[in-house]
């Protein structure tokens, strides 16, 4: 049998293939590099945007911030009122109490994570007031 | 007919039919230095006459012949001329010994049935006792010079085999020209003059009934390339681990980026998220911008409601924040400081109204 093929063809050919392995593994990798950072990013993202939801658009947490509002004995004891007033929104008032449990009621809204619609403080005498706070549930 | 008979009959027919069959088949053409024997066309199979190649027959420490691969030059050292030389070692073949004189004897000896047999086991017996190994050095470079020179094309040729292992086991001298003649001395194939030899048979003969073994040889007609073939053979080596290695990397990179697709949908799965990044981006656009409107509102509150009011002189007597902004009503000490506390509400709020009657400022901001 006589070998027709020039060897030297057949190492130019094994070099083009590993040229294009080469090529394409680099490429590939490129691409692996670029698809890992953003998966990363992703989940970063992911996380933000969960935990934006969390405070925000958590209608379960957002009933749980109001119900410890509510619950307080603090302003139980003062007459706190809760209603829903529409659909999904609810309403929670304490009228006439002094100065220092209204500015402790108003700061427990302001940080609770909850999306306040409405806010209204009234002094009603020198010794009172009253705070109704309407909030998206 | 006895069973032996009939098995006879069997080796016989399928004898004739592998001669009819390769009659039909293969081309068969001896080749000396100088001259051809046969008809030349395409597909031809050559047998080279040991004017091509150097011959020894050795008994070696080997099984197998590839073992000898290395053994071979040093063993021809001396022996063949500088330049660069194939080599091949041939295992000296009992089996093939037998096949062949029961061949011959069930032709001429027909009968004799027990004794064929009792050769058999004898010779099987002692097949494996020594062994004797042909070996055999050629030069690539100098068949396919010569094959040129008597204007054989390789598109001609199918097969090489080597006169050695074609014809170690003829009985009597084939005469190839007038002036030589092929004969078999100690299993060694050698070309001598007619003048030492008798009885001789025509090669054209001996070749219509015969049968090639599996020693074909492979001649590298590329030995004379401007890169040697150890070089191109190292090279080939290198190139196929590189590109075994780099399919290796590629084959597990594509893996890694299918666990990279999975684990994206993992992620968004895991914190149930829309599938497509638009949508992705326009929850996380509102979801921001209700962030900032919710933290805006509580520090415009904040802000508001830390206004610097004078202790116990002014206060608060209402105030309201709804969607579209803020109403406040301060109880003042004296109507000047209307114009203090407007400069600290600006200073963040954008004033839409502001009014002052007596001692009482109404003040509304929108959004």
């Amino acid at each position: 049998m006589i070998n027709k093929i020039n060897p030297l063809y057949i190492l130019l050919f094994l070099i083009f293939i590993a040229s294009i392995v080469w090529y394409k593994g680099v490429e590939l990798k490129g691409e692996l590099e670029i698809s890992n950072r953003a998966v990363i990013e992703y989940e970063k993202e992911a996380k933000e945007i969960r935990d934006l939801k969390r405070i925000w658009d958590d209608k379960q947490r957002a009933k749980e911030a109001l119900d410890l509002i509510h619950n307080s004995a603090n302003f139980q004891s003062a007459g706190i009122k809760r209603e829903e007033i529409r659909r999904g929104v609810e309403r929670v008032e304490l009228n006439s109490v002094n100065f220092t449990l209204a500015e402790q009621f108003t700061n427990r809204v302001l940080n609770a994570p909850i999306k306040i619609e409405n806010l209204v403080i009234k002094r009603d005498n020198d010794n009172n007031m009253s705070v109704v706070v309407e909030v998206k549930i | 007919m006895s069973k032996l008979d009939f098995l006879k009959q069997r080796v016989n027919l399928s004898t004739l039919k592998e001669i009819k069959l390769f009659n039909v088949e293969r081309n068969i053409v001896f080749v000396d230095i100088d001259f051809y024997i046969g008809e030349l066309k395409p597909g031809s199979t050559l047998i080279l006459s040991p004017s091509f190649y150097w011959i020894k027959r050795e008994i070696l420490p080997i099984k197998y012949p590839f073992e000898a691969k290395k053994l071979l030059p040093s063993l021809f050292d001396g022996v063949v001329p500088e330049g660069e030389f194939t080599y091949r070692a041939f295992k000296e073949s009992r089996a093939l010994d037998v096949a062949h004189s029961t061949h011959e004897e069930s032709q001429s000896e027909e009968g004799e049935d027990s004794n064929v047999l009792s050769k058999i086991s004898d010779l099987l017996q002692k097949g494996s006792s020594k062994n004797y190994f042909t070996l055999i050095a050629y030069s690539d470079k100098d068949i396919v010079k010569n094959l040129q020179k008597l204007s054989i094309k390789e598109s001609y040729i199918k097969d090489i085999y080597f006169a050695q292992s074609e014809f170690e086991n003829i009985k009597e001298p084939l005469k190839i020209s007038n002036n030589y003649s092929l004969v078999c001395k100690d299993k060694i194939v050698c070309k001598i003059p007619n003048s030492f030899v008798s009885n001789s048979v025509p090669i054209e003969e001996y070749l219509e009934s015969f049968k090639l073994t599996k020693s074909k040889i492979s001649v590298n007609i590329f030995s004379h390339s401007i890169v040697d073939t150890k070089t191109l053979k190292r090279a080939s080596i290198a190139a196929s681990l590189f590109i075994v290695s780099f399919g290796v990397s590629y084959y597990l990179d594509t893996k890694t980026m299918q666990e990279l697709v999975d684990k994206r949908a993992s992620i968004a799965s895991y914190y149930s998220l829309p599938p497509t990044q638009i949508q992705l981006n326009s929850l996380k656009q509102r979801l921001e911008r209700e962030s900032k409107n919710e933290i805006d509102r509580r520090e415009s509150i904040a802000y508001i409601l830390n206004s610097p009011l004078i202790k116990n002189s002014e206060y608060f007597s209402e105030f309201r924040a709804d969607p579209n902004g803020y109403f406040l009503q301060i109880e003042l000490k004296e109507a000047k400081r209307a114009e203090t506390l407007k400069e600290y509400l600006e200073k963040r709020l954008e004033i839409s109204n502001i009014r002052v009657s007596g001692l009482s400022m109404r003040v509304e901001v929108r959004l």
